[in-house]
């Protein structure tokens, strides 16, 4: 017991980001601010600092949405604690459309809708659809757009990154073709 | 004694006419390495040009290279070359299949078997070890695969390994598989072994493979192989987003995740999370199951299972009881078209019933020893009934005898029906065995069934695409008009459907092939240029030398790897490396790429051996219209599409024919290149028949 009482702040907020990640959780700062770390809250980004420039902490990273995560990235990739940084926001569209336009750009691949339903995105399929009409007419989402499979699967793209067509074939790939020609 | 370690040193040759049994020297053959070249080098020999499939004359070899047995990852492939019965010129092929039959031959002291002649009554083959006899199968004949593996495994003892063919290979099926392990199955010449009255080859085997090197570098290279494997398919990514894994693909076959079960096993087994490091879960990164079949088969899936000496188990078994309702065991195993074909033989199914036809159909077919021409089958019995075309070919009686009702309403049963037909010849719809150009002939179907993209033919041979222009492009193209059946070829499959990014997969292409040119986005192609010929030819030098290794296609060439501090690069010196410490004998990548190419080479001599003429590029490399003509409202080269032009696919195939040293006119093969790669004896026949490009003699 004498022994944890020696660790420091910034220890103990190290083993707690590492503990996380090791369990494919992200950190939010604001469990620093529960027991046993207490971080006052004009302390935080003195301690972000520390995690910045101490080469003893150069596993732990810092990704800011509309909250501060923290993750360790012996644990955990960037892209995967992006990913989970986006669903803590719990801004599930902002989640939807920047997940659809990484896969447009980066692979480049269509989305699978079902992708949003299944873990670790576990976004419940009626508020799934319900969203995705609400973005359709969001200025800032004109860009994600949906394309069905011959088969009826729906998939999202980024216009911004695919044309259409392009997207179109993509999804029926996945889908179709490669289920005929595995 | 074997020259070298690695190889048995002895290749068995049965005559089944005169009863003979012999052995042979294995090193006469080891420029050809093993595998599909010893079985190209026997029929170039041995087999002249005229004998059909059929034929007594014709003969079949069973083949394994000097990597199987050895225990190295991912190497119990067997290859098995004779003359098509499904291609309309009886061409040369091979058929090729897992399990653990080739490991076995090895340590039965043979490398191959040369099966040759015809018994005068039904026999099958008993190996054990240098003791080899001709037995009676008169009991066995009539049998499906699984009682005839029982029957000899219960002979011979339940370590046997076993080859065998069903009813439709007894019965001259044209699509007929050769089957081991009751799952494993090598298409196309299952008529062949039936053709010689062959219902079985029997092995046991209780000798070793040696391998030359010393101990701690063979186990240093199985480590570094082991370090840089992937899922089935060497796919090097998750199929959804983990902690550990900077990239997924939801196609990825390295379907394991947490929550994802081994759902029927005694106690559900949890795939999870499968960090590449961990190789001990190499195992269960590949849940194949729900790759095949969707979530509905989690419940009934008992494990994954697969090939001797395989880490990464590619076949699903499962337990569904529902399957007894049709006849069959509860119990399958199989994976990707051996399920799959089944389902496009059906219609109108829901996930149920689809699920249903895709494991009573693997019954089935496994048991009668019925092969899919890779899917075409259950796409030309649909296509036939569509145009109506069964009504006027079958008499009335025969139409009307068949459960239409069950086909319309997607139930599994009728494939129960379907399939006994197929396979005892039963009436004419039977011919849907014969392949698809001789079906095409018989029933005369109209220009739309190989032009329309809906059916999938590539060629007019009668086989249909397998990776070819939705894989790349031009490469996948060349890669399908290069062989006289589907191709079979995954090194370039394997590559592209890794699941990395295409930016990282342009990098590695840069360094293997010299330009990020090689590798275009998915439909979204560019013209041909001289890096995707390079990619296409390593593609298939590749392929050739792993069924001549014998390793396996699906996993090799390890092009990349699941690594980050990698950066996702693999080691395509693997094979290279293998065959130096088995065989003692030191062997560059680039060297071991020559014997392929000598493989590759040589089959292509044979087929103009076969054919009577030079002119690969406007006789046998042939594509169909659907082809050039899809989509069209879209160009070539316009994102969303795989069309191809008709020009670009010409000029592809000069690149290609260059970088193989082969006529760039007529993609034969000169007298300089057969020189070259020491089979001036075939250069000098070809010579002699007028079959040399620019008729060199």
């Amino acid at each position: 017991m004498g022994k944890e009482q020696k660790k420091s702040i910034i220890e103990l907020m190290a083993e707690k980001v590492r503990s996380d990640s090791a369990q494919a959780k992200i950190t939010n700062v604001d469990a620093f601010k529960e027991e046993p770390i207490k971080l006052p809250e004009e302390d935080l980004e003195d301690k972000l600092e520390v995690f910045k420039t101490e080469e003893e902490y150069a596993d732990i990273k810092i990704l800011r949405g509309t909250g501060i995560y923290l993750f360790s990235e012996d644990k955990m990739t960037l892209n995967y604690a992006k990913t989970m940084a986006r669903i803590a926001d719990k801004d599930i569209m902002a989640l939807i459309a920047s997940t659809v336009r990484d896969d447009s750009e980066i692979y480049p691949r269509a989305t699978p809708a079902k992708t949003f339903y299944q873990h670790p995105y576990n976004i419940d399929k009626g508020i799934f659809d319900d969203v995705l009409e609400e973005m359709e007419n969001k200025e800032e989402y004109k860009d994600i757009k949906g394309v069905r499979a011959s088969n009826g699967a729906l998939y999202l793209y980024s216009n911004k990154y695919l044309a259409e067509d392009h997207a179109a074939y993509l999804a029926e790939d996945i889908e179709v073709v490669q289920k005929e020609v595995p | 004694m074997p020259k070298y370690k690695g190889w048995a040193g002895k290749i068995l040759r049965v005559n089944l006419s005169d009863g003979s049994v012999k052995a042979e020297d294995t090193n006469d053959y080891l420029d050809y390495i093993g595998g599909m070249g010893i079985g190209y080098k026997v029929m170039w020999d041995e087999v002249p040009v005229g004998v059909k499939p059929f034929d007594e004359a014709n003969k079949i070899i069973f083949a394994a290279g000097p990597v199987t047995g050895t225990g190295a990852p991912c190497t119990a492939r067997t290859n098995i070359t004779s003359l098509l019965p499904s291609n309309p010129q009886h061409l040369i092929g091979d058929g090729h299949m897992g399990g653990h039959f080739s490991p076995e031959m090895k340590y039965a002291g043979w490398d191959a078997i040369i099966i040759e002649g015809k018994a005068p009554r039904p026999v099958w083959l008993r190996i054990e070890d240098e003791k080899v006899t001709i037995e009676d199968a008169r009991k066995l004949w009539g049998q499906g695969i699984f009682d005839t593996t029982a029957d000899i495994a219960g002979i011979m003892g339940q370590e046997t390994q076993v080859a065998a063919i069903g009813q439709a290979g007894e019965n001259l099926v044209n699509l007929a598989t050769i089957m081991s392990n009751g799952n494993h199955s090598a298409g196309a010449l299952g008529g062949v072994m039936g053709s010689k009255n062959l219902k079985a080859i029997g092995i046991i085997g209780t000798g070793s493979v040696q391998y030359a090197a010393d101990r701690e570098d063979w186990i240093a290279l199985n480590d570094h192989v082991m370090s840089i494997i992937g899922a089935n398919n060497q796919h090097v990514v998750p199929s959804t987003p983990q902690p550990w894994a900077e990239y997924h693909d939801p196609a990825s076959r390295w379907t394991a995740q947490e929550g994802l079960f081994w759902g029927a096993a005694d106690k559900p087994v949890e795939t999870g999370i499968c960090e590449p490091e961990n190789i001990n879960k190499v195992g269960y990164r590949t849940q194949k199951a729900v790759k095949d079949h969707g979530m509905i088969a989690e419940d009934y899936t008992v494990r994954m299972g697969g090939c001797q000496s395989c880490p990464v188990r590619c076949h699903s078994s499962l337990e569904i009881p529902e399957l007894e309702n049709y006849g069959v065991s509860r119990y399958v195993m199989n994976t990707c078209m051996g399920y799959w074909s089944h389902y496009m033989a059906m219609r109108n199914m829901d996930e149920k019933s689809g699920f249903l036809a895709k494991t009573l159909g693997a019954q089935l077919a496994d048991d009668y020893g019925l092969w899919c021409n890779y899917g075409q089958l259950g796409r030309d019995l649909n296509y036939a009934y569509d145009k109506g075309i069964l009504k006027d070919v079958l008499p009335a009686a025969e139409y009307n005898s068949i459960p239409w009702d069950k086909f319309e309403a997607g139930d599994p049963e009728f494939l129960v029906d379907l399939y006994r037909r197929i396979a005892y010849k039963e009436g004419e719809i039977s011919h849907l065995g014969d392949g698809a150009a001789w079906l095409a002939e018989r029933w005369d179907f109209d220009e739309d069934y190989w032009n329309d993209e809906a059916h999938h033919l590539w060629s007019p041979m009668g086989y249909p695409l397998h990776h070819a222009n939705e894989s790349n492009g031009q490469v996948g193209s060349l890669i399908n008009i290069i062989f006289n059946r589907d191709p079979m070829n995954h090194s370039h499959q394997n590559f592209l459907g890794s699941g990395l990014p295409t930016k990282l997969l342009k990098e590695i292409a840069a360094e293997i092939w010299g330009s990020e040119d090689a590798v275009d986005e998915p439909a979204n192609y560019t013209p041909m240029n001289r890096a995707k010929a390079k990619f296409a030819k390593w593609s298939l030098v590749t392929c050739a030398l792993h069924d001549s290794l014998t390793v396996c296609n699906w996993m090799f060439p390890m092009a990349t790897s699941p690594l980050k501090k990698r950066n996702y690069r693999g080691d395509t010196s693997i094979e290279a490396k293998y065959f130096s410490l088995t065989t003692g004998i030191k062997m560059s990548e680039e060297e071991l790429y020559k014997a392929g190419e000598r493989i590759l080479t040589l089959h292509r001599a044979m087929t103009v051996k076969q054919m009577g003429t030079v002119d690969m590029r406007n006789e046998h490399d042939i594509i169909v219209d659907w082809v050039f003509d899809m989509d069209p409202d879209k160009k070539p080269f316009t994102p969303g599409t795989i069309k191809m032009d008709r020009d670009d696919m010409e000029k592809a195939k000069t690149m290609l024919y260059e970088e193989l040293g082969w006529d760039p006119e007529t993609g034969a093969p000169t007298y300089d290149k057969l020189v070259e790669l020491g089979m001036k004896d075939a250069a000098l026949e070809l010579g002699k028949l007028g079959l040399l490009p620019g008729n060199v003699q």
